[in-house]
């Protein structure tokens, strides 16, 4: 059993030389020619002003640790003697636990053990079970008794299994002149020191094994470190793929009902745009022939509608194009995360011929003012004038048919013919106008139904284009998501983990062994 | 009266009108303006364990009566500090600036509760004052045991019976006795003192006091006297002394000083439109405190930190003030002394150390002492041509 931490201990040095952890091989020699030494390592630790260089003194018997009225200790001292190493600690630094045997804790017996005191034997217990608190200066109260039991209690309180022991190195040092055991007796030194020396016998047998493997276990978790990490970046990216093919998923039902909602809006926004424009037209055209005369302008006005029918549809057209466009691109930036340059090539243009099919404008019959109907009209007018001003005269003593009635007949005829006139000119603008309505109305339906056949075409294009898209993404994706699971930390890496396992299972063993050797 | 006194009343009445609106500033002014006129607050700092308590309790038994002075153990704005520590710390820090006094407590007990413990103290304590990394920091450094200081004032009647018969008991039988607590409260005891009496005296005295007590006893110093021993050798008187030099004599001064760093930092926290005239007025008062540096001069020259030549350094500490600021006082004439003779003894002065300024040869710290000594003789001059004759500059 003494021997069996030893072989687990060079068994991991051998671990750790394999692995090129150079710094882990020295830590552990070192330790390891601690641990076969005899001499029994007891780390000093405790607040400053509590006695702790002058009990050190008190032990070797010897001034060897600078006992001043300033507080000293700046670099840790360590003073040997019969067997024992003590390690007097600094008050700034932390003291190495690692390469102790024994922790001895001092601490002036009319103070309370510091929080921070405690704390670090709790800390101290984890690797060095083997704790001696001294409780110094009983010589200056008469009331130390008391004192030093109630730290025992908190002590007890705290869980730690530590011995504590009063004494005085004052009283010793005054021995070491005279020759007085009673004195010796009443420092409590001499039974510190036998605890010690008691300790020290024990070590190969009780100490060693569970320091031993306090020193081996941290050793072999800081050998596995390297294969967490591994196991951790490989979780992480299998992580990643996964959670990539699920984003696309989403995505494809997404933009499918986007592209749909576009597509609709779209085409009303388009049909509407047109309605617009030719409307527009129609009052333009109104207007003109409310003062114009259709028979005369017809020729010049016909070619002024066909142009701007034409633009009206061109500026429609193009408009149908900008948006398509942009809805490929708004749909194309969903995929930018995985593939930059998604935009199907665009294949929009106007049909050339979408005017050619279209009927031409006829010119309404608009009927002639001939000569004989302006003859009759005119002879038709002048009658009421003649009469009226036949009668009239006739009373005055003249004849029917006189200047006067005549003059008022062709009067009247001129009225007439001219009323007459005027009411055809009505009747030939509101021709032309109907005419004109009921082309536009014409091109409209067509060039209406044109576009909607466009945008149809637009939907179905680039929904086969991103669903194509995303298949190819998707395969994309599958690959990386199987390459990735081919990187699985190998055969070897398991191996690894399985040796360290092995290792830290007899670590623990040793350390389970001396169930009762361990607090005194 | 002292010239940064009357700029802190000044600048508080400033306050007062520039914060008029604001009720909860107006009564934390009104806080400052009685503490400026109340005594002067000096705070006993340290970690636990030190012995602050035994110390003020000391302090008071100690100090003449009436003295217009507060310690308190836990104090906000303090105008003076005593910090104590159970051991010198590498330097000082964060203690209240030109009026600290580090005190290493529970001097009886270093080097192990010895008779010789406490003598030992003071001499490290008085090196440590010399330290220049230590300077900045406080204004003296002094070891006393408030327990035996305590102790040895109070003295009952009974203690001094018990005491005289330990001490009528020969060294040789008794010293072996002496050695631990324990032994000492015995109930095998070779002096017929009860074992109740000698453990309250134990925990009156301590150790270390009961040894010295008895030691004193036994070389002839009783009543009064021997409480009067006890007291010096605790250290307690040196702090005292300390105290009235370096806080009481320029009560009015430290108080001013604390007094302006509150309301800086109170006009800090609450700006107000209206404050930045009070601002300049106070970094004008703080910069132009010339007394403050009069103070620190005067706790360098009495640490010993900076020396000055034997037939200088009387003369610098009297122009300075360490013995009054009245200009009589300063000019060490008595106060009838014409207005002639004290003008021509302050520009004779002022010549004097003028030229110990610029001396080359001088050391730079007895150059800067002489700097502080110019000024404070240009104060006097100016107090003396302006027709003032009873108050510093």
């Amino acid at each position: 059993m003494a021997h069996l931490w030893l072989d687990v201990f060079d068994e991991i040095i051998g671990a750790c030389a394999a692995r090129g952890r150079d710094d882990l091989v020295h830590r552990l020699d070192v330790r390891r020619t601690h641990l076969l030494s005899p001499a029994l390592r007891v780390l000093v630790v405790g607040p400053p002003k509590h006695g702790k260089s002058q009990l050190v003194n008190a032990i070797v018997n010897a001034p060897a640790c600078p006992v001043g009225d300033e507080p000293s200790t700046t670099v840790p001292g360590t003073v040997a003697r019969d067997g024992l190493i003590l390690v007097d600690s600094p008050p700034d630094a932390e003291p190495g636990l690692d390469d102790a045997d024994t922790v001895l804790l001092v601490s002036d017996v009319r103070r309370d053990i510091s929080p921070a005191d405690l704390e670090f034997l709790a800390r101290a217990v984890r690797t060095c079970p083997n704790l001696i608190v001294a409780l110094t200066k009983i010589d200056l109260s008469p009331h130390w008794r008391q004192l030093a039991r109630r730290s025992q209690q908190r002590l007890a309180e705290a869980g730690l299994p530590a011995t504590v022991l009063p004494v005085s190195a004052e009283l010793r040092l005054r021995t070491a002149s005279g020759d007085d055991a009673a004195l010796d007796e009443e420092s409590g030194i001499a039974a510190l020191v036998a605890r010690l020396r008691a300790d020290a016998a024990g070590k190969a047998h009780r100490l060693a094994p569970y320091a031993a493997a306090a020193v081996a276990a941290s050793v072999v978790e800081a050998l596995a470190a390297p294969l967490h990490e591994l196991r951790t970046t490989y979780a992480d990216r299998l992580q990643r793929v996964q959670r990539g093919v699920e984003d696309l998923r989403r995505q494809s039902v997404r933009w499918q009902t986007g592209l749909s909602d576009d597509i609709a809006d779209l085409a009303s926004d388009v049909e509407y745009d047109l309605r617009d424009r030719t409307r527009r037209i129609v009052r333009a055209v109104d207007e003109f022939f409310d003062t114009a005369d259709p028979a005369d302008v017809w020729d010049a006005f016909t070619p002024w509608l066909e142009e701007n029918l034409r633009n009206a549809a061109e500026a429609n057209f193009a408009w149908l194009v900008e948006r398509s466009h942009w809805i490929a691109a708004r749909i194309a930036r969903n995929f930018a995360a995985y593939r930059a340059e998604a935009l199907p090539p665009s294949t929009f243009w106007m049909p050339d011929d979408v005017f050619d099919t279209m009927s031409r404008l006829e010119r309404p019959a608009f009927g002639q003012f001939t000569l004989p109907q302006r003859v009759f009209s005119g002879l038709r007018g002048s009658y009421g004038g003649l009469v009226m001003a036949g009668l009239l005269t006739s009373l005055a003593g003249m004849p029917l048919v006189n200047v006067v009635s005549v003059g008022a007949g062709a009067v009247f005829a001129g009225k007439t013919l001219r009323d007459e006139g005027g009411g055809r000119l009505q009747r030939r603008q509101a021709l032309a106008k109907a005419a004109v309505q009921r082309h536009i109305e014409d091109f409209f339906l067509k060039f209406s139904k044109e576009c909607r056949d466009v945008a149809r075409q637009v939907h179905r294009a680039l929904r086969d284009h991103f669903t194509a898209l995303v298949d190819q993404l998707q395969d994309d994706l599958a690959q990386a998501a199987r390459v990735a699971a081919q990187d699985h930390p190998d055969a070897a890496a398991a191996r690894e983990h399985e040796a360290l396992q092995a290792l830290y299972r007899k670590v623990r063993a040793i350390a389970a062994e001396p169930a009762s050797g361990i607090a005194a | 009266m002292s010239a940064l006194l009357d700029s802190a009343w000044t600048l508080l009445d400033t306050a007062l009108r520039v914060y008029r609106d604001r009720p909860r500033t107006v009564a934390l002014l009104h806080r400052y303006l009685d503490r400026l006129d109340g005594p002067l607050t000096v705070a006993v700092t340290g970690p636990p364990g030190s012995g602050r308590g035994t110390l003020v309790e000391a302090l008071r038994h100690e100090l003449p009566a009436g003295q217009p002075v507060l310690f308190q153990e836990a104090a906000t704005e303090p105008d003076a500090e005593l910090y104590l520590t159970p051991h010198l710390p590498g330097a000082v820090v964060d203690h209240v600036p030109h009026a600290t006094i580090v005190v290493l407590s529970r001097a009886d007990e270093v080097g192990g509760a010895r008779v010789d413990g406490l003598g030992n103290a003071r001499i490290l304590a008085r090196r440590y004052q010399r330290d220049p990394v230590v300077a900045p920091g406080c204004q003296a450094v002094v070891a006393v045991s408030g327990l035996v200081g305590l102790a040895g004032r109070t003295l009952t009647g009974s203690e001094r019976a018990a005491l005289a018969t330990l001490a009528a008991q020969p060294r040789t039988d008794l010293d072996e006795h002496l050695l631990s607590a324990d032994r000492f409260v015995a109930q095998r005891f070779p002096v017929p003192v009860d074992p109740a009496v000698r453990a309250a005296l134990v925990d009156r005295l301590g150790m270390a006091g009961v040894r010295l007590a008895v030691t004193l006893v036994r070389t002839g110093s009783t009543g009064p006297d021997l409480s009067a021993q006890l007291v010096a050798r605790s250290g307690l008187t040196d702090l005292c002394a300390a105290v009235e030099e370096l806080f009481l004599r320029r009560s009015d001064v430290l108080r001013a000083a604390a007094t302006l760093t509150g309301l800086r930092a109170l006009v800090a926290a609450d700006p107000h439109p209206e404050a930045v005239p009070l601002l300049a007025g106070l970094e004008r008062a703080e910069a132009s405190a010339h007394e403050l540096r009069e103070l620190r001069l005067y706790a360098a020259l009495r640490s010993g930190r900076t020396v000055l030549p034997a037939h200088l350094s009387d003369e610098a500490l009297r122009l300075t003030g360490a013995t009054g600021t009245s200009v009589a006082q300063r000019l060490g004439t008595p106060d009838d002394t014409p207005r002639t003779h004290a003008l021509a003894l302050a520009s004779e002065a002022v010549d004097r150390w003028r030229a110990e300024a610029d001396d080359p040869d001088r050391p730079y710290p007895q150059r800067r002492a002489a700097q502080v000594v110019v000024r404070s003789c240009e104060g006097v001059l100016a107090a003396t041509a302006g027709g003032r004759s009873g108050s510093g500059p």
